[in-house]
């Protein structure tokens, strides 16, 4: 990035994007399919850990101050929801993609980007099932087996992050082409 | 594919009301207490109060009570779930058994199921009316001050409260630009329905042209920023300064007894 001025409005971009990305759905059984989750993989593609994480934080307070961000609108309340821990993954998943692509800067080919996307993904889906298992052991006080959870919170969703993680590092090798942003460049 | 128009307003009810008029600091403050006391009580008595309370909050705020029942609807399958698993997982007194499977309803358990889903709503309605009286700009705003004192550790609070801002001008663009993309592939010939994987890859066409116009339009941003000299948080005034008067002690104080209150009993 040249400037510190233009990343403070690159990383506003990201933090709008991400959350236009859950209004563009597509209905699926059993819950529509959003590009929330694809918007961390994609930042982390691009800036450094602490700024890709800084635009997941970001879009997560705005959706806190009562945006209507979120999947299902947004404001406090939405801690309590048992989907919280998807959002609350994103971040830390933003981090992580962006430590692990620039662990070797000079890699950026698309099978290298997709393994690392996809992995990141699945640890997003994971964090999100632990959340869904401490609310429905916690707050509703019901009785969830982890293994329930997992199924309930992981296993339905890899194939549609499967779909994101491609998507998100075809769109990484299509965009570096069309924009000058390097990866490797200061964060 | 939904587009919200309204989004810049979200939840917030703009009003006049006392409420309204509070310092968003105050109002976190007594949120997160509210909350906290919530959490710790679990006699029906005490929930009450809460429910009377938050009528009274409703009242003065002016909000229609509809608009409360609207933001609480979102959590109803919880308070389902929650309901019916402690219907049938709480041992005590049987009211009646379901022929064929060995699953009994107990007495205990639809009263402490009641007393679960009526926590959880009357903490969900805590939340809701802290947003639903004070605008996003506010309570970014009273992030930022609250959180001013992480600082020394480091944390750029200032600029994350410039990204929230910035995203915040952002959505309504990037929404537009959306709109007009998307019609014009749909001119050329693309199209957004059919089935699953046809959907999926009718993104692609509508994904690219967004990033690189919206990168295109992040330079132009910086670049006017560059040009009015924007130089980071150091020394930056505000044009609205954040007041705490006396009703702000008043209210903060009275949620921190209701919380020892609820610590005690």
């Amino acid at each position: 990035m040249r400037s510190r001025t233009r990343q403070l409005a690159f990383m506003g971009l990201f933090t709008a994007l991400t959350a236009l990305g859950s209004f563009m759905r597509i209905p699926f059984f059993p819950v529509p399919l959003t590009l929330q989750s694809f918007f961390p993989l994609l930042a982390g593609c691009f800036f450094s850990p602490m700024a890709a994480a800084a635009t997941q934080i970001a879009y997560l307070c705005l959706g806190l101050a009562g945006l209507p961000v979120f999947n299902q609108g947004g404001g406090i309340m939405y801690v309590l929801h048992p989907t919280f821990g998807y959002l609350l993954a994103m971040p830390v998943t933003a981090a992580l993609v962006s430590f692990w692509v620039r662990r070797d800067p000079r890699q950026a080919g698309f099978g290298r980007i997709f393994r690392i996307t996809f992995s990141c993904g699945l640890f997003l889906l994971l964090i999100g099932s632990l959340w869904l298992y401490v609310i429905f052991s916690w707050v509703s006080d019901a009785e969830m087996t982890p293994m329930k959870t997992i199924w309930l919170g992981m296993i339905i969703f890899i194939p549609a992050e499967l779909l994101k993680a491609i998507a998100a590092s075809f769109l990484t090798i299509k965009i570096q082409h069309r924009i000058k942003i390097q990866t490797g460049g200061a964060g | 594919m939904a587009f919200f128009t309204d989004i810049t307003l979200g939840q917030y009810y703009p009003g006049e009301s006392a409420v309204h008029r509070l310092d968003p600091r105050c109002k976190l403050f007594a949120a997160l207490c509210l909350i906290s006391a919530l959490l710790l009580s679990y006699s029906p008595l005490l929930l009450a109060a809460f429910t009377v309370l938050f009528l009274v909050i409703i009242q003065r705020a002016r909000l229609p009570f509809a608009l409360v029942i609207k933001n609480v609807r979102p959590f109803l399958w919880l308070f389902a779930i929650t309901w019916i698993i402690h219907l049938f997982w709480t041992s005590g007194r049987i009211i009646w058994t379901i022929p064929g499977i060995n699953a009994a309803i107990t007495y205990e358990g639809a009263v402490w199921g009641g007393i679960y889903v009526a926590r959880l709503a009357l903490l969900i309605t805590a939340a809701a009316l802290l947003t639903l009286t004070t605008s996003p700009i506010e309570l970014a705003d009273a992030l930022e001050r609250v959180l001013r004192p992480l600082k020394r550790f480091r944390v750029p609070t200032h600029e994350l409260s410039l990204m929230l801002t910035l995203s915040l001008r952002f959505i309504p663009t990037l929404m537009e630009e959306a709109m007009r993309i998307r019609n014009a592939q749909m001119s050329r010939g693309a199209r957004f329905t059919g089935s699953l994987a046809n959907r999926v890859r009718s993104l692609l066409p509508l994904m690219v042209p967004l990033f690189v116009s919206a990168f295109r339009r992040a330079d132009d941003l910086a670049q006017a920023m560059d040009a009015r000299c924007y130089t980071g948080g150091e020394g930056r005034t505000t044009f609205t300064q954040l007041q705490f008067r006396k009703t702000d002690y008043g209210v903060s104080f009275g949620a921190l007894v209701l919380l020892l209150v609820c610590i005690v009993v």
